[in-house]
């Protein structure tokens, strides 16, 4: 369809165009006209090809110094390939860097408490050690974890299947890390796996509740309430906690009883919000 | 006769805010330009029709299906592209590896099937010489483009685009325009945008939407029309006018009743847009 035009930009009008010198009222009327109108393209080209070799062409150091830097900006093959490896890429680079960063975080205030007061090495290991997994599973929900951003939303694998595949991977590294990080501390292999117990609830709980509020909040107030809580119970204690008096906190039917009843109301939570089509951070 | 998007009944709110308000339409098969000033719902229609948001009540469907029902909501994401307005994209990878990530999302397993796919949705969108750069080298024109490039992987049936061509110059909205072109032999596409020079030059019809409602439905042209005998040119801006612009000749083009006597110009689709939000009425 040919359409003809009352008026056309100015050579002088395109000249100030192509040298970023014209107002920005007269840049949007610019552009809206060139996209209806073939002849004033025309013009454009045929300016832009006249002063392109004069004007704001970089010097032959510039372009040696671009070439160098696009070079080592270029991605490295390593990171490329154990990308492609990963397939769905569950673990995204931030992620991976958030939940390995935390993990050491852990393990490095128990090495520190350990050193300093070695009383309350086993106090704060409980403390500590059901949150890796919470951490995880907050990480795993943050906006900026994914590499494609929003994009992702609308992908077959997106809404809460995306964020729980990755919470999962993630609570598995912090889990791995509590298990390498029993060899160094005082804390038995099977209390390792005993303490992780609290974390899985509550773990569960924050990724029910990720559908109604920021997960962040959920998660600070319930390791705020375990650490009140492992705070005051070793308090109580009339002597130093031992593993022995730890699992026998730990091991019986009550503590049980409320991972189960924890774990219960994160799964009601999650089936009565299935229609939820996104987390609740996402939705503005 | 099952339309492939049908929205009716459909109320949305954030907080207090009512950003949609007992919305009813159907229609598919063509280009559908949603236009409309800023908060009048446009992205949140969007995002209701890309499945990232449930609405508070009514119903939508998309190919006769349910986003709120999981099993129908993962049938219309396998046959969905959505571009968000911002879409926040990981800037360490390349444009390549991110849109390869995205097809990975998107169930394209074949690994040499996605390259080719990934190469053609870059190629379309004119970034065959940018591919392998990362996006934080990316201009904030290629990294819309990369973000268009993800949105078109494996030919949708239906293509939400909101505001795509934000940040494109005026080659790049060109190129944009056959790459909708292709999408609409493929089903429906439904662009949200500003420029009311972008509905003619995309769109076969046309939704305006104010304050959560639509305002109008049917065709450019019509909408156009709905304008004649409103809009005058004079040398000065008309009291009587409900808005009054200068145009690049120094002529006043006024919109609303005009005096009798008074020089009466064809109308456009901005002078349309103008004595539409520009109306005294209480649109309620």
């Amino acid at each position: 369809m040919t359409i003809a035009h009352a008026w056309h930009v100015t050579t002088a009008e395109l000249g100030d165009y192509l040298a970023d010198q014209a107002p920005t009222l007269t840049v949007v009327s610019i552009e809206a006209h060139l996209l209806a109108c073939a002849d004033c393209r025309t013009m454009l080209s045929a300016l832009r090809r006249s002063v392109e070799p004069t004007v704001g062409k970089p010097s032959h150091s510039e372009q040696m110094w671009s070439r160098i830097a696009d070079r080592v900006d270029q991605p490295r093959r390593p990171l490329r390939s154990s990308n492609q490896a990963l397939q769905v890429s569950v673990a995204s680079p931030p992620l991976l860097a958030m939940t390995v960063g935390v993990a050491a975080a852990l393990l490095a205030a128990v090495g520190v408490v350990s050193a300093t007061y070695p009383h309350w090495s086993l106090p704060v290991q409980l403390t500590l050690a059901p949150l890796a997994p919470v951490v995880a599973a907050v990480v795993a929900f943050q906006p900026g974890v994914d590499p494609a951003g929003q994009l992702t939303e609308a992908t077959p694998l997106a809404g809460n299947r995306l964020p729980l595949l990755r919470a999962l991977l993630a609570s598995l590294l912090a889990l791995m890390s509590g298990l390498v990080a029993s060899t160094f501390g005082s804390l038995p292999l099977d209390m390792v796996v005993v303490c992780v117990l609290p974390g899985v609830a509550f773990a569960a709980i924050v990724l029910a509740t990720a559908t109604l509020s920021d997960p962040t909040r959920v998660a600070v107030a319930l390791a705020v309430g375990w650490a009140a809580l492992i705070f005051e119970w070793t308090r109580r204690q009339r002597t130093i906690p031992t593993a022995q008096t730890f699992r026998d906190m730990l091991v019986n039917e009550r503590a049980f009883g409320w991972t189960l009843v924890g774990v219960t109301f994160a799964a009601c939570v999650i089936c009565y919000r299935r229609r939820d089509v996104a987390p609740a951070w996402r939705i503005r | 006769m099952t339309h492939e998007v049908a929205v009716t009944g459909v109320g949305k709110r954030f907080g207090t805010a009512r950003a949609l308000h007992n919305l009813t339409w159907k229609g598919g098969g063509q280009v559908v330009g949603v236009l409309g000033p800023n908060g009048a719902g446009k992205s949140t229609l969007l995002q209701l029709l890309g499945t990232v948001l449930s609405p508070d009540e009514g119903e939508v469907r998309i190919f006769g299906l349910d986003p709120s029902n999981p099993a129908e909501r993962l049938a219309i994401r396998r046959q969905l592209g959505y571009l968000p307005q911002t879409a926040g994209l990981y800037q360490g990878f390349s444009a390549f590896d991110l849109v390869d990530y995205v097809a990975v999302l998107k169930e394209i397993n074949n690994r040499d099937a996605r390259r080719d796919e990934v190469r053609r949705v870059l190629m379309a969108v004119g970034l065959e010489n940018d591919m392998h750069r990362r996006i934080r080298k990316l201009s904030g024109g290629m990294r819309r483009r990369v973000a268009l490039a993800a949105s078109i992987l494996g030919r949708p049936r239906l293509l939400v685009l909101d505001e795509p061509s934000a940040g494109l110059d005026p080659e790049q909205r060109l190129r944009l325009q056959s790459v909708i072109h292709n999408a609409r032999t493929h089903g429906t596409v439904v662009m949200s945008t500003h420029q009311t020079d972008e509905i003619s030059m995309y769109c076969q019809h046309l939704l305006v939407l104010d304050r959560g409602r639509i305002r109008f439905d049917g065709s450019p042209v019509t909408f156009a029309a709905t304008a004649n005998g409103r809009v005058w040119v004079d040398d000065h801006a008309d009291p009587a006018a409900w808005r009054s612009w200068a145009t690049r000749t120094g002529e006043t083009r006024n919109v609303g009743t005009p005096v009798p006597g008074a020089e009466l110009v064809e109308p456009t689709i901005e002078d349309a847009y103008l004595l539409l939000t520009g109306s005294p009425e209480d649109p309620t």
